[in-house]
């Protein structure tokens, strides 16, 4: 088999080349979309190839001849009109064929808009070490065109121009500043961006880094049960590392679900805690929880501060309810279901003249204490029961 | 480069470097092929595309193959894939600075047949070493001035020819081992004959 292909290619040996025996005028020309163009293709006289056999393609299709014009005997004119957008960015493949197909002259067509003015540049900065900004291209969108961005930024009273060097390669629309960032002076950032038919430059954005701070999630983060109270769980986690020393103002917010839902619940009003009792839960169920910081206020910024990523999740699960475990699982009707709840409810009330009379009000905490007690009469009675059994 | 190797290889040895270069050229042949289907894609240039152009590219195709003395083998081959080197040079650079810039991927992919282009160079040079044969100096390719479609065309006439390139290679290497086994078979059996002929001249001693 490999004999057949060597002597396929022996035929192929040539010497011609394509600017031997035609041209295309112009070459390489960058054109905005709708808009026309006049291409020559000029074969050479002693070629003996007539310019009314000649026929051009365009990406391999082949252009209909109404669209040329014969100019002489050696070279044939094609007007195209109201250009579509380049179709790859290396540029459209215009072609000039002999009668036999065979390729004498090409030229690539760039067919494009000029970039639009970059808007909504978002920057943060990852524990004062970094700085990433993402920005939206101009109203036109897409170019067709190679299109290139550039992310400037100066020290606002006394700095030089710098460029972002670090394109993220999965967004076009973002550059990463790795280091060498300066606090509590302000930086003017701005997006310039130029292609072959023109540039545009963004309007300046002013920020310091400290405004922009995001930190990396809070760590060991940690999911566990409360006694044997059925709906509740308690999470508590560490300040991130990076930045624990600064953050006297954080917030932090935690999220939860269910494990087979993707419905998150978020608690949002933890405040500066480290650990937070979420309550209300289904007893016997798997819960997932992820916890995010905002250093709000760290070196004094007067900003709203910038979330951090969730955490990894946690997980862990509700002790099953008592009635579950008295009489093995299964569904209550939903009837016997608000019985049982009003039962419980009274038996609370009852709970609660007699063991916490005389406090301020009803809170969850009094609820917690009574789910307890009630558990421990529980169990003091199936002990008692069983002990009658035996 | 392998240049302090010219003490010479065993024949074993010898033979695990044709077939190294084997198995080189096989995978080289079989990326390079690949890399010329998305080449093709990303230009927007057709499947059936036959151009008549030359550039400067060596061409696989030869007339007189089994004529040709090792010297001339291993030497049009090294020649041929330096020049495949500088040329995929040209062509990584076209589609980074104007054709493709955005597609790192495609980058990486012809990137990696330049490395594997490199490692075929380096096997060439030992083999030729491990042979006693003179490795001859690499001589710069003269940059041409060229449109960006001509660039466009190159580039795929470069990974058209790399394959045919890797297939000729792989017949070389083989052709050659075929050569050194027929030699070292041919000189077992001469020592075999003439230590015979020595035990039937020397009478057994008491």
């Amino acid at each position: 088999m490999i004999w057949t292909l060597f002597l396929a290619l022996f035929f192929l040996e040539t010497e011609s080349s394509l600017t031997q025996s035609a041209a295309i005028v112009p070459q390489d020309p960058t054109l905005t979309i709708g808009s026309s163009i006049r291409v020559t293709c000029s074969v050479k006289p002693e070629l003996n190839l007539k310019a009314e056999n000649l026929y051009w393609t365009l990406n391999g299709r082949r252009v209909p001849s109404k669209f040329y014009t014969v100019l002489n005997s050696t070279a044939l004119n094609l007007t195209l009109n109201n250009l579509n957008g380049s179709k790859q960015q290396s540029g459209d493949n215009l072609l000039c064929h002999s009668t036999d197909g065979r390729i004498l002259a090409g030229t690539c067509l760039y067919v494009g808009l000029p970039p639009g003015k970059p808007v909504d540049i978002i920057c943060w900065s990852r524990n004062t070490k970094d700085l990433t900004c993402k920005w939206t291209p101009g109203s036109e969108g897409e170019t067709f065109l190679r299109t290139k961005y550039t992310l400037k930024y100066k020290l606002r009273w006394y700095g030089r121009d710098k460029e972002c060097q670090e394109d993220h390669t999965a967004d076009p629309y973002s550059c990463y500043i790795p280091k060498d960032l300066a606090l509590f002076t302000p930086y003017e950032i701005w997006v310039e961006v130029s292609n072959r038919l023109g540039t545009a430059s963004s309007d300046i954005i002013t920020l310091d880094i400290l405004d922009v701070v995001t930190t990396d999630p809070p760590s060991d983060v940690h999911l566990s049960r409360v006694g044997e109270l059925e709906d509740q769980l308690i999470v508590r986690w560490s300040s991130p590392p990076a930045l624990k020393d600064f953050l006297f103002q954080a917030k932090y917010q935690i999220r939860y679900r269910v494990e087979d839902s993707t419905e998150w619940k978020v608690v949002d009003d933890v405040g500066n805690q480290t650990s937070c009792r979420l309550a209300g839960l289904k007893p016997g169920t798997v819960y997932f929880v992820q916890v995010r910081c905002n250093p709000v206020g760290i070196y004094g910024s007067k900003k709203a501060g910038i979330w951090s990523d969730w955490s990894n999740p946690t997980a862990a699960s509700t002790p099953r309810s008592v009635s579950e475990r008295i009489a093995g699982v299964c569904d209550p009707k939903s009837g016997e279901q608000n019985s049982t709840f009003r039962r419980e409810l009274k038996q609370f009330f009852g709970w609660v003249k007699k063991h916490a009379y005389g406090c301020s009000g009803l809170s969850i905490k009094l609820y917690d204490q009574w789910r307890v007690w009630l558990q421990k009469s529980h169990k003091t009675r199936n002990q008692v029961l069983q002990g009658d059994k035996s | 480069m392998a240049t302090n190797c010219r003490d010479g290889l065993s024949v074993t040895s010898r033979q695990e470097l044709f077939s190294k270069a084997i198995q080189q050229a096989r995978k080289l042949h079989k990326d390079a092929k690949q890399l010329q289907q998305a080449y093709l894609e990303k230009q927007g240039l057709s499947m059936n595309l036959n151009p008549d152009v030359t550039y400067g590219i060596p061409t696989a195709a030869t007339s007189h193959w089994s004529e040709l003395t090792d010297a001339e083998r291993l030497n049009s081959g090294l020649t041929a894939y330096r020049t495949f080197r500088s040329l995929l040079e040209e062509v990584l650079d076209e589609q980074r600075n104007n054709l493709n810039t955005e597609d790192l991927e495609f980058h990486q992919a012809i990137s990696s047949v330049i490395t594997q282009v490199e490692a075929v160079i380096e096997v060439i040079e030992q083999a030729m070493l491990s042979l006693d044969l003179p490795i001859p100096c690499h001589s710069d390719r003269k940059l041409e001035n060229l449109s960006l479609f001509e660039r466009k065309l190159r580039g795929y006439k470069v990974l058209l020819e790399l394959s045919n390139w890797a297939l000729r290679s792989v017949r070389d290497f083989s052709h050659l081992n075929k050569k050194r086994k027929e030699a070292a078979h041919l000189l077992r059996s001469s020592i075999a004959r003439s230590t015979r002929r020595t035990s039937r001249a020397d009478p057994p001693r008491n």
